[in-house]
C-alpha cells in the first residue's frame, strides 16, 4: 500500500477538501508535476489546467484556474482561484 | 383640560406601525447577518493561508516585488468601506468622522478616496472631495472576483505611481453584538507584517516558522509576482466580508433598541390616552348630573 498524505484545497470562499491521499498530480506554470508522500518541501505557482487526484486506485480529476501548491511535512495545500470537480462520467 | 385622545389614539396607532417595521428589519437583519457570518467564517481559512504561506515565503527567499516599494508619499488614497444603506447605529457614521479626521489631518499629503459602500460616497460627495472611484451597488455582497477587480484597480494606480500609499478604514466584525473600525495599510506591503503573520485572523497560524529550504518552482521571483496581487486580493475581501456582516450585526442591534423603544412609548402614551379618555368621561357624567340637578331644582 502506498504511503498516503494529506491533500487540502481552499479557495477564496471556502475549504474545498480535506483528506488522505496516495498521489497528486497538478498543473504548473511550466508543465505538470506530480506529488507523493515524503515530497520535499515545495512552493509552485500552479496554470490553468487539471488537477488528478489518486487515492488506492480510485481516481478523481478537478479542473483549476490557476494559484499555489506548497507541500511541507506530508502535507500538500492547494490555493486555487477557482476549483471545479470533474465528474468520472463526462469527459477527460 | 385633558389631552386630546383622538391626537393620542393618532399617534398610538402610528407607533404601533413603526414597531412592526422596525422588528420586521431587526428579523431581516438577523437573517442576512446568518449567512454573511458563515461567508465571512467560510472564506477565513484561505486568508489564513495565504497568510501562512507568504510567512513561509518570506523567510526562505529575498524580493524587490514593487508591492513592498516604500516611497515618500507624495499623494495618499484612503479606501473608505462603509454600508450602503443606513438605519445601523452608529456604524456609518463614526466611520466616516474617523476618515474625515484622517483627511484633514494637519500636514497630511493630498489624499484622495476610494469609496465602497454607498453612505461614505454620499458624505463625501456632497463635501466635494477628490474621489478616485467609487462602488455603491454591493447590496451586502461581494464575490471574490468583484474583489479581485477592485485590488488590481487599487494596485495598478500604486503601481503606475498614481498613488504612493493605499490605506484602508473599515468596520470588522467582533461578534453579534460588537464591530470595531480597522485602520491598515494595504500597500506598500510590509515585509516585517508578513514575516510576523501578526494578522487578526490568522488565528495563531504562520506565527514564526523555523525556515524551510523549499524548492521554489518556477522561481521565486515568479511565486512572489504571483502570490503578492492575490495577497491583497484576499486582503479586500476578506475586509470586504468583514464590514457586510458587522454592518448587518449593528443594523441588527439599533432595530432591536429601535423595538425597545417604541414599546416603551406604546406603554407610555396607551397610559396617557386611557387617562384622558377616563377624564373625558368623567367630565361627561358630571355634566349629565349636574344638568338633571339644575332641572330637579
Amino acid at each position: 500500500m502506498a504511503k498516503r498524505f494529506t491533500l487540502q484545497v481552499f479557495t477564496q470562499e471556502r475549504l474545498v477538501l480535506s483528506e488522505q491521499i496516495t498521489s497528486l498530480i497538478v498543473p504548473g506554470e511550466q508543465g505538470y508535476l506530480g506529488v507523493l508522500a515524503d515530497h520535499a518541501p515545495l512552493i509552485s505557482t500552479l496554470g490553468e489546467g487539471t488537477v488528478t487526484i489518486k487515492n488506492e486506485g480510485e481516481e478523481r480529476q478537478a479542473r483549476i484556474s490557476g494559484g499555489f501548491l506548497e507541500v511541507v511535512n506530508n502535507t500538500a495545500t492547494i490555493l486555487a482561484d477557482s476549483y471545479t470537480e470533474v465528474s468520472p462520467s463526462g469527459k477527460r | 383640560m385633558a389631552e386630546n385622545v383622538k391626537a393620542l389614539r393618532r399617534r398610538l396607532r402610528s407607533v404601533k406601525n413603526t414597531k412592526q417595521i422596525t422588528r420586521a428589519m431587526e428579523m431581516v437583519s438577523a437573517a442576512k447577518l446568518r449567512r454573511a457570518e458563515e461567508l465571512l467564517r467560510a472564506g477565513r481559512p484561505y486568508a489564513a493561508k495565504l497568510q501562512e504561506f507568504l510567512g513561509h515565503l518570506a523567510a526562505s527567499a529575498t524580493t524587490d516585488h514593487p508591492y513592498f516599494e516604500l516611497r515618500e508619499v507624495a499623494h495618499r488614497t484612503l479606501v473608505l468601506v462603509t454600508a450602503d444603506r443606513g438605519l445601523a447605529g452608529a456604524f456609518n457614521n463614526a466611520l466616516i468622522k474617523r476618515a474625515e479626521a484622517v483627511l484633514r489631518q494637519p500636514g497630511a499629503p493630498p489624499t484622495s478616496l476610494v469609496c465602497l459602500g454607498r453612505k461614505g460616497y454620499d458624505y463625501f460627495r456632497n463635501r466635494e472631495w477628490p474621489i478616485a472611484f467609487q462602488v455603491t451597488d454591493f447590496a451586502g455582497r461581494c464575490s471574490g472576483a468583484r474583489a479581485a477587480e477592485i485590488a488590481d484597480r487599487l494596485a495598478g494606480a500604486f503601481i503606475a505611481r498614481e498613488t504612493d500609499e493605499i490605506l484602508v478604514l473599515a468596520n470588522t466584525f467582533v461578534s453579534m453584538l460588537v464591530y470595531r473600525p480597522i485602520a491598515f495599510k494595504l500597500l506598500p506591503l510590509d515585509p516585517a507584517e508578513l514575516l510576523g503573520g501578526a494578522e487578526d485572523d490568522a488565528h495563531g497560524h504562520g506565527v514564526h516558522h523555523p525556515p524551510t529550504d523549499y524548492i521554489l518552482e518556477p522561481s521565486p521571483a515568479a511565486v512572489f509576482a504571483s502570490i503578492l496581487p492575490r495577497y491583497v486580493r484576499s486582503r479586500l475581501y476578506m475586509t470586504l466580508l468583514d464590514s457586510f456582516t458587522a454592518e448587518h450585526s449593528a443594523r441588527r442591534t439599533a432595530m432591536n433598541s429601535a423595538t425597545k423603544n417604541c414599546g416603551e412609548l406604546i406603554d407610555s402614551l396607551s397610559l396617557r390616552m386611557n387617562k384622558a379618555r377616563q377624564a373625558a368621561i368623567t367630565k361627561e357624567i358630571l355634566e349629565v348630573v349636574a344638568g338633571a340637578d339644575a332641572l330637579k331644582g
